[in-house]
């Protein structure tokens, strides 16, 4: 048991270096953010290039390059398609955790298209409209066909290409906020600057 | 005895061979009747189970030493057939033959606890290991206890020490990490009596998966769920702490303080558990003087403050925010006399006082309600085997003003084995402040609002029973009719998105119950439960009634081993018949969802050295039943889980 100890950090030293001369890749840093996404009627705009949510005018977003990504309660929209001119769309991966996500996968995007958005919440018949929004990405059910209503958060890592056609990796982490407020988002996210597939 | 014999008994406890001969010792011997037992709650005076005008259900402190529960919960859960607790968005919901928490009056030492979540108290300031005995008494007992007290009165006498010097120890363990540590201490000298109990315990959260799909079953098609749910049960810890003092200055006067404590952690579930924990915390204090001023003549005077309130702790960003907090004071004076040796008067004076602050109101709303009452009950013995009760309470309410609620009884002995007893009671529940006051946004659903011009609730209770009682053998049957009236009920408006309160509702309930304890031979114990329930609640010719129709409850146990070294087997089974529950959707068209009948099983095997040492194993729900689909009104048991526990008491030790 001695010599096993003694030759430990040795090893660890070894496939340390080996770690070192295999990859200089830089990782990315993964930010936390909280999106207050409470609004049945508002949608709140994300830059990833700027890190932080941006005023968009709810009347030319489709228009408008400045934004990356849009939340409304468990909706999502990405600067492209049905959504804006940009380059966005989103991809699901199979991936369950940001880290086993590393490079962006080089096609399957799925533009936006129409869905049907809650824009009131009424009893017994609440009142939809068709919007513009992801339909790629599924990341909270929310079943509400007999109260209380029923939160099913699902864990998946998507890949999603911004308005510039760069690509981010995020996961939705909770849709409580710190006071219990539901719809208030905590996404996690790494995005790549450099319009390289790396992440 | 030797120390080398000590240790050989002891290790003897630990081991499981058992030797098959019976024994003689207390255990053996007691009244499995229950008879003899002394109750309180259906005259407000002591009397014997068998001379009490009212039907007394009682469970002893034996009775729980032997089940050991794991909670009050299951305690009653156990021992009471007709009783069923579901579990709505993981708040226990107590369902006593066909009436919710608002119809059932929870009682501690004859005293009211504050607090309440969806109408039901919180069941877990009542510690199983501090309970001298409870009082179980069915149909209304308003005339005595006022509001609430329509579908039955369910009294806990918490323990008064009588040992010159006490103390008990208590630790068990179980499934799902469960842990429970429980001391009780008592000390008796001269004039003083002292009696201190805590509790701590812990359980994790668990999962239940379906099997199956949740069915809505509609007239002309069946709809299946898309998914299988899973249903997160929500685990918790609570530090429950309880000192008693008693000081008797002389033969005249005697006083009684006690103080109660718990605080209570609910790990929630869900998503919503990593941002928010709901804290719980119940004070309660009581003072209670007892002056006899003759024979004949005495009287109590008591005053009682109890106080609970939930806390939001939002452990992400450690923030504690109070959102409820109810307070109650209770002040009573009652006279006991004898007017002759056949009539005793028993009158009353009281104050209620209630304040409550919560979520439901706007923000920072505060209501009140006082209630003054009057009450007095004759009990009269006309004759040498009947027993007359007649009483009649009036309060007046700060906001529906009087009320009246008489009631009398009848007991009639047949011969020294047959037992008859009718009861006819008008009961009420006065609307509570949240029903009042409620101003609240439901979820950004829908507003509830409450209605300050609601009257109370009143129900009309005739019952009729019988018991045989012969050696060993004890039966009683009784049947009952419950109609409530001015009941409260929830209407939308007419733009659908405000509920709100109105007296309109109309529920009759009819049941029967049966009940019998018996010993087919010295050291086995058999005793059986079962109630049959029909709940008439209506609406559009659908019955909307979620009361399982027939329950049933089967306990035995056999001793082997002699004195000092006993082993008790118990093996306790409960059964629920099915049920079908109506519910409107969000298109106002009716479903129905199934809810199949099923029964489980509990086998415990108990070690016990002398009085003062017990070692018990056993298995919940042996044969693993759980349900396919795990909805509101299922029995949320996660299946097979096991428990052990160590009971020391060093009675015997210091008495020696």
């Amino acid at each position: 048991m001695k010599f096993n100890y003694l030759f430990l950090p040795v090893m660890l030293c070894l496939t340390a270096c080996e770690d070192k001369e295999e990859e200089p890749k830089p990782v990315l840093e993964v930010k936390t953010v909280q999106i207050d996404a409470r609004s049945y009627s508002e949608w709140v705009y994300f830059s990833f290039e700027k890190g932080e949510i941006v005023t968009v005018n709810p009347n030319s977003f489709s228009t408008d390059l400045n934004w990356d990504i849009a939340f409304h309660r468990n909706d999502v929209r990405l600067n492209g398609g049905a959504s804006g001119k940009g380059a966005g769309g989103a991809l699901k991966t199979s991936a369950k955790s940001l880290t086993e996500v590393g490079t962006a996968p080089a096609s399957g995007y799925k533009t936006d298209g129409m869905k049907s958005i809650m824009t009131k919440f009424t009893l017994p018949v609440p009142v939809f409209e068709d919007q513009p929004a992801s339909t790629e990405i599924n990341w909270l059910n929310v079943d509400t066909s007999n109260p209380p209503p029923v939160y099913t958060l699902f864990d998946d890592v998507y890949v999603v290409k911004t308005a510039q056609g760069k690509y981010a990796k995020i996961k939705f982490k909770n849709y409580l906020g710190d006071k219990n407020e539901t719809m208030i988002i905590t996404l996690e996210y790494a995005y790549q600057p450099d319009g390289s597939t790396s992440l | 005895m030797s120390r080398g014999k000590r240790v050989f008994h002891l290790l003897c406890i630990l081991l499981p061979a058992v030797s098959v001969q019976a024994q003689t010792d207390t255990l053996v011997t007691e009244d499995i009747t229950h008879l003899r037992e002394v109750v309180v709650t259906g005259t407000r005076t002591p009397k014997l189970v068998k001379d009490s005008p009212v039907l007394t259900r009682v469970i002893t402190a034996k009775d729980i030493r032997k089940l050991n529960p794991a909670t009050f919960r299951s305690l009653l859960e156990m021992e009471l057939p007709g009783i069923e607790f579901t579990s709505n968005a993981n708040v226990p919901n107590i369902n006593l033959q066909g009436l919710d928490g608002n119809y059932v009056l929870f009682l501690v030492d004859g005293e009211r606890i504050a607090g309440e979540t969806r109408n039901n108290i919180d069941y877990d300031l009542l510690n199983p290991n501090n309970i001298e005995r409870v009082e179980i008494v069915k149909g209304s007992l308003s005339t005595l206890y006022g509001s609430n007290a329509m579908g039955g009165v369910i009294n806990i006498i918490t323990k008064k020490n009588t040992r010159p010097l006490h103390l008990g120890l208590n630790a068990r363990a179980g499934s799902f990490g469960e842990q429970q540590y429980a001391l009780n201490a008592g000390l008796n000298r001269g004039q003083l009596n002292s009696q201190t109990s805590a509790l701590w315990k812990t359980i994790r959260n668990y999962t239940l998966e379906d099997r199956e799909y949740l069915t809505r079953i509609y007239p002309d098609k069946v709809i299946a769920d898309p998914v299988l749910r899973k249903k997160e049960v929500e685990g918790g810890k609570s530090l429950n702490l309880e000192q008693k003092l008693a000081y008797r200055f002389s033969d005249l006067l005697s006083s009684e303080v006690k103080g109660t404590y718990l605080q209570r952690e609910r790990f929630n579930a869900g998503a919503e558990g990593t941002v928010l924990h709901n804290l719980y915390y119940s004070y309660n204090a009581l003072l209670r003087n007892s002056l006899r001023l003759d024979e004949r003549n005495h009287l109590d005077l008591s005053y009682n403050f109890s106080r609970y309130d939930k806390v939001n702790f939002y452990h992400r960003i450690d923030l504690k925010e109070k959102d409820y907090t109810h307070h109650l004071h209770n002040l009573r004076l009652i006279s006991h006399n004898r007017l002759t040796s056949r009539q005793m008067l028993t009158s009353g004076a009281e104050f209620l006082s209630e304040t409550l602050s919560t979520y439901m109101f706007q923000s920072g709303e505060k209501f009140s309600a006082d209630s003054y009452t009057l009450y007095t009950q004759h009990d009269f013995t006309p004759a040498e085997r009947l027993n007359l009760l007649t009483g009649v309470r009036w309060d007046k309410h700060s906001n529906y003003g009087g009320n009246l609620s008489p009631s009398v009884s009848l007991k009639y002995t047949l011969s020294r084995a047959v037992t008859l007893r009718t009861t006819y009671a008008g009961g009420f529940r006065s609307p509570s402040l949240k029903e009042l006051h409620t101003n609240w946004d439901h979820l950004g659903m829908f507003q509830i609002i409450g209605n300050p011009h609601l009257k109370p609730e009143k129900s009309r209770t005739f019952s009729l029973s019988g018991d045989y009682s012969r050696g060993k053998m004890y039966v009683s049957a009784s049947l009952f009719r419950n109609l409530i009236h001015d009941k409260l009920n929830l209407l939308w408006n007419a733009a659908n998105d405000t509920i709100y309160y109105q007296n309109t509702g109309r529920q009759i309930l009819k049941g029967a119950e049966l009940n019998t304890a018996f010993s087919p031979l010295k050291n086995w114990k058999v005793q059986m439960g079962y109630t049959y329930t029909h709940d008439g609640r209506r609406e559009d010719g659908r019955n909307l009634s979620y009361t399982r129709p027939h329950t049933a409850v089967f306990k035995t146990d056999y001793t082997f081993g002699k004195t000092g070294h006993r082993t008790v087997i118990s093996l306790n089974g409960k059964y629920l018949s099915s049920t079908d529950v109506y519910s409107e959707d969000n298109e106002g068209a009716y479903y129905k969802i199934h809810y199949p009948g099923y029964s489980t099983w509990r086998l415990q095997v108990s070690r016990h050295y002398k009085d003062y040492l017990a070692l018990s194993a056993g298995l919940n729900n042996i044969f693993n039943y759980t349900p396919a689909v795990n909805s509101f009104y299922s029995s949320g048991s996660a299946g097979r889980t096991f428990f052990i526990s160590l009971n020391l008491d060093s009675g015997l030790i210091f008495s020696n």
